[in-house]
């Protein structure tokens, strides 16, 4: 019975084969209505193949499209003594795989532009938060301003900083306290 | 655009296709190679003793060589360059052979001495000839090979080089009277070895359709 199955498989393809060979043969002597209703078999035929091959409608109309075009290109290169659909086939295969390292790149470039999208997203962030942080410390006062400058962007120790200002450390690490409460406040008035 | 406006206009645009054998492209192919090998062996100059050279039996056998293996690699490169056809295991030998083949000659060269790198004389004239004689030859053989829809482009581009730099390296052998192993080796077969990687990595974007 499975032999009998596949016979008949083989007898419908061997005749489809056929019908397009004479099809092609009639459009490159420039029958354009053989050739239109060869393509439209056609496309009728690579819709399910496609949609077997890659499990989703998804790229199947583009493919099959590419198919046509990749088709139409290479016309002259059909020979009349050789099988059309292994002609039409390999052509599918090189479209396909074509295809998809495109999408590939794409698929490459549009996460690359994600990540870009994200980073300079962050740096804005970043740089909004530096600029409101600006305004907070220069309105604190002098001596306050100062010491953290010192600290905290040049580095220093809260030892060398009070040296610098003629402070006491203790009476340094208490406006520095301060100068962190009033910060803190402020920012948080900001963000609300 | 709907795939049945693109049969539409696919079907309208259609013209009838000609139907010229394959081996009319190679013979075009072949006249115009020789022709534009011997214009830069015309320019560049026969070298001094290719009277003398001519009677000896290995440059025959290796002219010979070069010649026959040239064509084959370009016969297949067309043969293969269509879109149901695939290089075969077969043809893939024969490229592995040439190379087997030419290394037999240039071991010939050394007369079994060790390689010595200082020894080779400078060649820059052989490795731009084998350029300059490629160069037009390869133009139309890439062209006609994109015409054909190839669906190997690597591998069809390698084929299509590898002839027209063994076709060169004849050529060069008219020019170039220079018959140690390290020049030989170093100013004729590696640039045509070069030739032939640039069509492999070249043909994947040259050839595409």
């Amino acid at each position: 019975m499975k032999v009998r199955i596949s016979a008949d498989k083989w007898t419908v393809r061997a005749e489809r084969d056929e019908r397009w060979s004479k099809l092609m043969i009639q459009a490159q002597e420039g029958d354009k209505g053989a050739y239109q209703n060869l393509l439209r078999e056609v496309a009728g035929f690579l819709n399910p193949y496609f949609l077997r091959k890659i499990g989703s409608a998804f790229d199947v109309d583009d493919l099959t499209q590419e198919v046509l075009i990749g088709m139409h290109h290479a016309l002259q290169t059909y020979d009349r003594t050789r099988s059309f659909t292994n002609w039409m086939l390999a052509i599918a295969r090189y479209k396909s795989v074509d295809h998809f390292r495109r999408l590939q790149r794409r698929l490459e470039i549009t996460v690359d532009t994600e990540e870009l999208a994200q980073f300079e997203a962050k740096e804005t962030a970043e740089d909004s938060i530096s600029d409101q942080l600006g305004e907070v410390v220069a309105a604190l006062p002098e001596k306050q301003r100062r010491l953290i400058e010192l600290v905290k962007l040049n580095g220093f120790s809260m030892r060398k900083a009070a040296d610098m200002l003629g402070m006491t450390e203790g009476a340094a690490k208490v406006a520095a306290h301060r100068a962190y409460r009033t910060l803190r406040e402020r920012l948080q008035e900001s963000e609300e | 655009m709907k795939t049945d406006e693109l049969i539409d206009k696919l079907s309208h645009s259609l013209r009838p296709q000609s139907h010229r054998p394959l081996w009319h492209d190679y013979i075009r192919w072949v006249v115009i190679s020789i022709l534009a090998i011997a214009m830069g062996v015309s320019l560049m100059g026969l070298r001094d003793d290719l009277g003398h050279a001519v009677l000896d039996g290995w440059f025959q056998y290796e002219s010979l060589f070069f010649l026959s293996f040239g064509l084959v690699c370009a016969w297949i490169a067309i043969m293969a360059g269509r879109p149901d056809q695939r290089f075969g295991p077969l043809s893939k030998s024969f490229l592995i052979l040439g190379i087997f083949g030419w290394g037999a000659f240039l071991v010939r060269a050394f007369k079994g001495e060790p390689f010595d790198f200082a020894a080779a004389a400078p060649g820059w004239s052989c490795f731009m000839a084998v350029i300059l004689f490629s160069m037009i030859p390869t133009i139309f053989l890439f062209r006609k090979l994109r015409q054909m829809a190839p669906t190997s482009l690597a591998q069809t581009g390698l084929w299509a080089t590898s002839s027209v730099g063994i076709l060169s390296a004849l050529g060069v052998n008219l020019i170039c009277s220079n018959s140690d192993g390290e020049h030989l080796l170093i100013w004729h077969f590696a640039p045509v070895l070069m030739i032939s990687l640039v069509g492999f990595a070249l043909g994947r974007f040259m050839l595409k359709w």
